[in-house]
């Protein structure tokens, strides 16, 4: 029983080198508190994450010797994978896991672990949830070779994974009160708009074109001149004033647009007897600069699809260029636009130019060959490339 | 002897090549390896998607699948190459040219027990789907149209609780009630909401109109949900089968009731 002092003081010093150790896992712990206040307060979440990333990425690695990578975290990038700057992901891991884990997930199950085909790397994901319904992402292990059991890894990642929950659920609702508090102004001032300025507007629009008229009439040569310009004035007030309540009332969050679209398109299709046809070839994921923008233009499209062109079939297609840009393309097989036409609308013509040039798209209007009228929407870079990365998991398969 | 081996060559030589045959059929027939890539293809598929079977041989077959269709691809080829059962499916396939057509797609094994190689045979569909559009999209229209009229559209019984076959979305604003407790209710019907004063008036001269096989035209009070009777107008006729008996009625009812502000 007795231990000899020799011995004693040879385990010693091992005893004190393994406190490190040991003490690395109980600074962990008030860090990750520190982790979900600084996602819950973010201001740029994407920066966050990643901070977060390279904090968490040394304690993933000396405990289960594995990368940490995020995926489909509900930011204005949802499609990016996330890792700590010290972490290179290997060739195809973006694409293969966003095939598996945001396409074609199995929605029950929370915990998914593969080996990826053709290499020797192991996967080990955690789905992330808010609550229930919605879900928050996933934290992604990547394993090098041998992949642990579930426990040993969950025993390791499981707070994390909580602390990470917790910090995103938090700038996730911030965001959504910010959001619904601007909306909620902006259809204030929508109300506000059409209940005094439209209305004096539309009035004083009547009269001017009555004016202008009387004036014509009367052969006064110079009137004449000066209330056509009065008419024409208050005619592009009034227009500019419903263009403004219109898009007041239009706002929608940020990653909504194909959802938009097919909304829109379900609601024209419901008030007209065109036939619409939607062909997304881009999936669910469509970021541009400003949505709100890109659904403005395509609804005033298919506005005048109804309005105006006698259409019977309209076609909206979202494609994908080959140098990573969107083209959004409106046509119908209507009469086209005439020269008469065009000068009654070149009115939602020129706004359709301006907001394009402010999301930095390209707008090009043209007549069709077969008939009717093409609509092309060009916006520059508008999501990373997803298509190549699926082609490949395709073929993979 | 002789007469036997005639008889056996006579159908061999008659018989045309089994490719001659595939290459002369409307829909296009494909084989896929077991990584679902294109071992063959007959003619037709050159006309239906502007590939040649040399751009084809060894690609992959979802390659040539509209994105938002290729989750409905891939979950038959499994149900195929574990089940064994011939699958089909509707999809769009995207063109040489970019173009979209609908084609549909009937999957089996080659060999019975075996989950590949897998036959196909693939058919264009776009005009029955363009067909079936137009007619939604027409129903969509004016079933839009329909229930956007301020004002009850009906079909009914011609009794004299005037039970209800179709009634327009208008009914909700008229009487206050919704369609689905207006239908087929035996505790409910516009009948029983007609003013008492009107109700045997407007039986009559409903059936007056009838026997003349002309309009009907009405004003009366109808009793709302909220208690309150509405003035309200009718024009309708019967539906007459061939024969001229009566059928039912159809026509519109209309609030007139001066606006309460």
């Amino acid at each position: 029983m007795a231990v000899s002092i020799p011995l004693w003081m040879h385990n010693f010093p091992q005893f004190l080198r393994e406190q490190p150790a040991k003490q690395k896992e109980i600074v962990c712990a008030p860090a990750l508190t520190q982790l979900v206040v600084d996602l819950a307060c973010s201001e740029d979440i994407r920066l966050s994450l990643e901070q977060a990333l390279n904090r968490l990425q040394s304690y993933i690695s000396f405990h289960l010797e594995a990368e940490l990578y995020l995926m489909g975290v509900p930011t204005p990038q949802r499609d990016l994978l996330l890792h700590a700057s010290t972490v290179t992901p290997p060739i195809g891991l973006a694409g293969q896991l966003r095939y598996q884990l945001t396409e074609h997930y199995i929605s029950d199950a929370n915990e998914l672990r593969y080996k990826l085909p053709g290499t020797a790397l192991s996967v080990h994901a955690l789905q992330l949830r808010f609550d229930d319904v919605n879900p928050a992402g996933w934290m992604v292990l990547c394993f090098k070779e041998r992949l642990p059991d579930s426990k040993q890894i969950n025993q390791i990642s499981e707070p994390i994974a909580e602390a990470l929950t917790g910090g995103l659920s938090g700038w996730y609702r911030q965001q959504s009160r910010i959001s619904a508090a601007i909306t909620s102004e902006k259809a204030a001032h929508a109300a506000e708009l059409h209940d005094s300025m439209a209305q004096i507007l539309g009035y004083m629009r009547i009269k001017a074109s009555r004016l202008a008229d009387q004036c014509k009439r009367q052969s006064e040569p110079e009137l004449a001149a000066i209330s056509e310009d009065l008419c024409h004035q208050a005619q592009c007030a009034y227009r500019q004033t419903r263009e403004l309540i219109a898009c007041s009332r239009l706002s929608i969050e940020q990653g909504q647009l194909v959802d938009a679209i097919s909304q829109a398109i379900s609601e024209f299709e419901q008030r007209s007897s065109v036939v619409f046809e939607l062909d997304n070839r881009v999936g669910a994921q469509l970021i541009t600069e400003d949505d709100s923008q890109a659904i403005f233009i395509i609804r005033e499209a298919l506005n005048n699809i109804v309005r105006h062109s006698h259409a019977s079939h309209a076609r909206v297609q979202l494609l994908r260029q080959n140098d990573d840009s969107i083209r959004i393309r409106v046509e119908d097989n209507g009469k086209g636009i005439c020269a008469d036409q065009a000068r009654q609308d070149s009115f939602g013509m020129k706004i359709m130019q301006e907001r394009a040039e402010r999301i930095h798209a390209s707008l090009f209007i043209l007549p069709r060959t077969q008939g009717g009228t093409r609509i092309d929407l060009v916006i520059p870079g508008a999501c990373h490339s997803q298509n190549n990365s699926m082609t490949q998991t395709q073929s993979e398969y | 002897m002789t007469v036997l081996n005639l008889f056996r060559r006579t159908p061999k030589t008659e018989l045309p090549e089994l490719t001659e045959v595939l290459d002369s059929l409307g829909d296009a027939v494909l084989v896929f390896n077991s990584r679902l890539q294109i071992n063959y293809v007959n003619a037709c598929w050159k006309t239906l998607t502007g590939y040649t079977h040399k751009e084809a041989t060894d690609t992959c077959f979802s390659d040539y699948i509209h994105p938002e269709d290729l989750k409905n691809w891939i979950d038959i080829t499994r149900q195929v190459s574990r089940g064994g059962d011939s699958q089909y499916l509707w999809f769009r396939l995207i063109r040489k040219d970019s173009e979209v057509r609908w084609c549909e797609i009937r999957l089996q094994p080659l060999r019975a027990g075996q989950p590949f190689p897998l036959t196909a045979t693939l058919c264009d569909i776009t005009p029955q789907v363009r067909d079936d559009e137009i007619s939604k999209a027409s129903h969509r229209s004016l079933s839009g149209l329909v229930n956007r009229i301020p004002g009850m559209i009906y079909r009914g019984r011609n009794d004299t609780r005037w039970t209800m076959e179709y009634v327009s979305e208008g009914c909700k604003e008229l009487t206050g009630y919704g369609r689905d407790q207006l239908l087929n209710q035996t505790q409910l019907s516009i009948g029983g909401l007609i003013h008492p004063n009107d109700a045997s008036r407007v039986w009559e001269t409903v059936q007056r109109a009838l026997q003349q096989h002309r309009c009907f035209e009405l004003y009366y009070q109808l009793l709302h949900a909220d208690g309150q009777f509405r003035q309200v107008y009718e024009k309708g006729q019967g539906i007459y089968s061939s024969t001229g008996a009566v059928l039912g009625v159809e026509g519109i009812i209309l609030n007139i009731s001066p606006p309460s502000d």
